[in-house]
């Protein structure tokens, strides 16, 4: 990667202008709408003589009232929001060590991020760079821009025991956090050091985790359009409820707040989760600049994005029990629990998939004395608006991409969720920051089996008969195998990564700037 | 440079020119469809010649008992008085209405998205299967379409840049649109909401555009002073004399409603309509019964960005027929498509827009190809198929009357309110509704029962009653049936 192709070094104001772009009266409008819609759904679906095959009937209603909670949760966090952008200008220049952790990826991934580090505005700023790697191009390269170099002896507690080694060896009183692949903006600092100055009670301003590669279209803009759902109006209705919690990355912490809690905790997959419901357990607030200040890479390829998100549920589902026994107030510990359930939503994907099929096979069917056309009528409404409610929060950004991703790696988190639940030690694997060529199947095999299931049973469907009652389980089994199909075609492609971007691609990336 | 392959990268870009030859082609393509395979003459139809041949001013306090609008009738009147009663003369105004849909799609989708969304957007228009059922019916329909479609088109124009003409063009498709169908009211509405959302969105010039838009109302309002009279008393006879009610049911819902009650598949299914035509009651509720392929759709849609102008395009099409839904809750024969049919053309623009919107161009081709290749189907299965419960082959069943009968034969039909039909095809023939009772038997005398809307009970009880008092006294001698018209013939 040249500077010149490099998309992190492009310019994203139109991005972060689009990301921070208030949202939260249009969904406090639509929820006026959704929630008579909702009761008039599940007060129908709910009604006694709906009960058709007791068991089918009992899991659809546990994957309904699971949506309807996410959904719940998702309108209440998103109705209203605090937005803050600009630089709110700190009292004094204060001192700020920034790390940036390394485990073995490329030098051209790092330097950019060390290069812009050290050119950080508003604060005296001492960069250290902490190379679990053992790497001597690492030295060198913190040598060639005047960073500290750290690395460590015993390399316990991944990315978070890296850290803490840094914050015993540094001292300033803020420091920020930035994965290798984040490039800040120079102006990172002027725009959330203000926050933590002003109010001596805030723990970490946290920024977006933008994905500039996303411009290369395929798996990272996908991934990326999950992310700027987060981090556009969720993120902005969790700031308003004091409930944001630390991504990670693009992050400036006080000192004093991790000195209290005894730094990142190393135990955990999602070290900044579990961090987050400390510190706000003892009483710290934390703050969200929805503001693009950093730049980084998402996953390149099906394999790091599974490896990626497959990390975030096991560390989410683990620290749900920490969660829920933390001394936090009742909203807080309602929006953990809220972003840790979302990591359950892949088996409410497998429900959904197997309704028709056990219909079309077997004739069993979760609802009885209700026509088709009752249900659309009362579920329809429900679904438009709810959809509609993601349309608007996401300001557009959402994508059918994003969300046939979500559905295509739906194994995922009942892979994580058993894990968790059975308490299996998981490790820390970091997200690889290069595409690999050729095609990743092993990746998506649980999706392609489900579409090869969905496509025999819609197969013996037609081929049994062609009533209206068949036709539409049938119709189900086909939108899911497209929703499937269209999540796993990243993986399915020969893609060359970053190596094999295209010149028009890069060409692409430039003409945005 | 032998081998070498020169390829010239900047291809020319098609010219206004190319666009008028295919707009053109297009166009000449649609009138052909429009002019064959041409179907028998509907009650509705009938109703109209009859009242089209009579003095002007008669056939205007004709309509005072009617629930239409005066435009198509007064241009019937004169293509009557012109052309004849033929079969196509009579709709010769629907066939140009339907004809210029062509290039008025061509022309808004050029001009609201872009050339590749109006040709396309025309492209559908030619083959729109709905577009040319209503082309080939002697009522407003076609008309209604042709007029929303410029409101519309016209509506966004004036939102862009405001210009006197697009005001004029404007008012004057709208007041056309009320004078063809009192229906497209509900259309009005949507598109002055929209004026209000622009107005309160604007900042500087808010107060040029309510002034323009004052203006505006008001030559709409002078345009359709002359229509009170006429609404008036349609108003009148309407309440005293619960008009419309005899009207037969809307065809073809049989399969997608339950009960003779309204259902959502009811309304799937005339969106079906609305788009690919009518079909069989079989087919229908084969389609609408695979509606999660909708949900596809609207999850495909996501991210997929939305303007403001297609953001009116939509309401414009869905909001009236929402609404005619929600009324036929109450009054079951106010939900029907021939009354938000004006929603097909902006439904045909915003579909061309839908296809046309991936950049990759082999993927744009093989959709809009596969779209128009449905379009066809559909328009092939509802001009063909005799299933189609819309088809109602009078034509054919008293053409086949005609030639078998003699004079003094007799033909009794029912119901009774296909008389106006039986007159057109059928003047020359002794005819009378079988609620007036059988003729006594005469010998030598043969009896003709022509019987349609059997799927209705009670006429379906009344034929049957006859038939058996006529079996008992008379030989059948022969029986034939066309699309929806049945035959009997006794001795």
């Amino acid at each position: 990667m040249t500077p010149s192709t490099d998309p992190r070094l492009l310019d994203v104001r139109r991005e972060s202008a689009r990301l921070a772009r208030p949202t939260g009266t249009r969904v406090w409008l639509l929820l006026i709408v959704n929630v008579p819609l909702s009761i008039w759904y599940f007060s129908w679906l709910l009604a006694p003589q709906r009960v058709g095959n007791r068991a089918l009937y009992g899991i659809l209603v546990v994957a309904e009232l699971f949506n309807l909670v996410q959904a719940a949760g998702f309108w209440w966090t998103c109705a209203d929001e605090r937005s803050r952008r600009g630089a709110v200008r700190p009292a004094y220049l204060a001192d700020v060590d920034v790390l940036v952790p390394v485990y073995g990826e490329p030098v051209d991934v790092v330097e950019p991020t060390i290069a812009a580090a050290v050119r950080l505005r508003g604060a005296r700023v001492h960069v250290a760079l902490l190379d679990d790697g053992d790497s001597p191009q690492m030295e060198a390269l913190a040598a060639r821009y005047r960073a500290t170099y750290v690395r460590r002896l015993s390399r316990t507690g991944a990315k978070a025991g890296n850290l803490n080694n840094a914050l015993r060896l540094t001292s300033a009183p803020f420091v920020a956090v930035f994965d290798c692949d984040h490039v800040p903006d120079p102006g990172f600092l002027e725009a959330t050091l203000g926050y933590l100055i002003a109010d001596s009670r805030v723990a970490f301003v946290q920024t977006p985790q933008y994905y500039a590669n996303a411009i290369q279209g395929g798996l990272p803009a996908a991934a990326w359009a999950q992310q700027a759902l987060f981090f556009g109006a969720i993120a902005r209705g969790k700031d308003r409820l004091g409930a944001m919690f630390c991504c990670g990355t693009n992050v400036l912490f006080r000192r004093a707040a991790l000195e209290r809690v005894g730094g990142f905790p190393e135990n955990s997959l999602t070290e900044d989760f579990e961090l987050s419901i400390r510190l706000h357990a003892l009483g710290w607030r934390s703050r969200y600049v929805s503001e693009v200040l950093a730049q980084g890479l998402g996953p390149e390829d099906m394999a790091a994005y599974v490896s990626q998100q497959h990390r975030w549920a096991r560390g989410c589902l683990s620290a749900l029990p920490a969660a829920l026994r933390a001394n936090l107030p009742w909203r807080l510990r309602a929006q953990y629990v809220l972003s840790a359930m979302f990591f359950l939503s892949g088996w409410s994907v497998l429900i959904y998939m197997l309704l028709p099929v056990v219909r079309i096979l077997t004739g069993a069917q979760p609802l009885a004395s209700a026509s088709a056309d009752q249900f659309l009528l009362h579920f329809a409404p429900y679904f438009t608006a709810s959809l509609l409610t993601v349309v608007l929060a996401g300001a557009g950004m959402y994508t059918f991409a994003a969300f046939a991703l979500t559905a295509a790696t739906f194994w995922l988190h009942i892979h994580a969720s058993l894990k968790a639940l059975l308490r299996r030690p998981g490790r820390f694997v970091v997200t690889p920051k290069r595409g690999r060529a050729g095609r990743q199947i092993r990746a998506v095999l649980p999706a392609l089996i489900a579409i090869c299931v969905l496509g025999i049973s819609a197969w013996v469907g037609l081929l049994r008969d062609r009533s209206p009652a068949t036709l539409n389980n049938v119709a189900f089994a086909a939108l899911h195998m497209c929703v499937l199909l269209s999540g796993a075609g990243p993986a399915l492609r020969r893609s060359g990564g970053v190596a094999g971007q295209t010149d028009a691609q890069q060409r692409r990336g430039r003409s945005a700037a | 440079m032998d081998g070498e392959v020169i390829i010239d990268p900047v291809k020319p870009h098609p010219t206004a020119r190319s666009d008028l030859t295919a707009v053109l082609a297009l166009t000449i393509a649609g009138l052909g469809l429009r002019l064959i395979v041409t179907r028998s003459i509907w009650l509705d139809e009938a109703i109209s010649i009859t009242q089209a041949q009579l003095p002007f001013h008669e056939m205007m306090a004709r309509l005072t008992q009617d629930v239409h609008p005066p435009l198509h009738h007064a241009l019937l009147w004169v293509a009557v008085r012109l052309l004849g009663t033929g079969e196509l003369a009579v709709r010769i105004p629907s066939i140009i209405a339907g004809t210029l849909l062509i290039p008025t799609l061509y022309g808004a989708g050029r001009d609201l998205y872009d050339r590749r969304v109006g040709l396309v957007a025309a492209t559908f228009g030619t083959v729109a299967p709905i577009a040319i059922w209503y082309s080939q019916e002697a009522r407003m329909y076609s008309m209604f379409m042709l007029f929303a479609l410029i409101a519309v088109w016209a509506q966004v124009r004036v939102l862009r840049a405001g210009r006197p003409g697009a005001w004029i063009v404007y008012s004057i498709a709208t007041a056309a649109m009320i004078w063809t169908q009192y229906f497209a009211l509900l259309q009005v509405a949507v598109q002055q909401a929209a004026f209000v959302v622009s107005f309160w969105r604007q900042r500087g010039t808010r107060w040029r555009l309510a002034l323009a838009w004052a203006a505006s109302i008001l030559a709409i309002v002078l345009l359709l002073i002359p229509l009170r009279p006429l609404l008036e008393a349609q108003l009148h006879a309407y309440v005293n004399n619960d008009a419309g009610s005899a009207l037969p049911a809307q065809a073809g819902l049989g399969a997608t409603q339950r009960q003779s009650q309204l259902s959502v598949y009811a309304f799937i299914a005339n969106t079906i309509w609305g788009l690919w035509g009518y079909h069989a009651d079989t087919v229908m509720a084969q389609i609408v019964a695979m509606w999660p392929l909708g949900m596809l759709l609207m999850l495909v849609l996501l991210g997929r960005g939305y303007s403001g102008m297609s953001m009116l395009l939509l309401s414009v099409a869905a909001v009236p027929a929402l609404i005619l839904f929600g009324v036929g809750e109450v009054q079951r024969n106010l939900f029907e498509l021939r009354y938000f049919v004006g929603a097909v053309p902006v439904g045909l623009l915003l579909m061309a827009r839908l296809a046309s919107s991936t950049e990759n161009p082999g993927p744009r081709r093989l959709i809009v190809v596969l779209v128009v290749a449905t379009l066809a189907v559909g328009l092939a299965d509802q001009q063909l198929n005799g299933a189609n419960p819309r088809l109602y082959d009078f034509r054919g069943a008293l053409a086949g009357v005609s030639a078998r009968a003699r004079p003094g034969d007799v033909v009794v039909y029912e119901p009774q309110f296909i008389g106006p039909v039986v007159d057109y095809y059928a003047a020359e023939l002794h005819a009378q509704p079988l609620s007036a009772g059988l003729p006594l038997p005469r010998r030598g005398q043969r009896i003709f029962v022509v019987g349609s809307f059997l799927d209705d009970p009670s006429s379906a009880a009344r034929v049957g009653d006859a038939l058996h008092q006529l079996s008992e006294k008379r030989r059948p001698d022969d029986e034939f049936r066309r699309p929806n018209v049945q035959v009997w013939v006794f001795q």
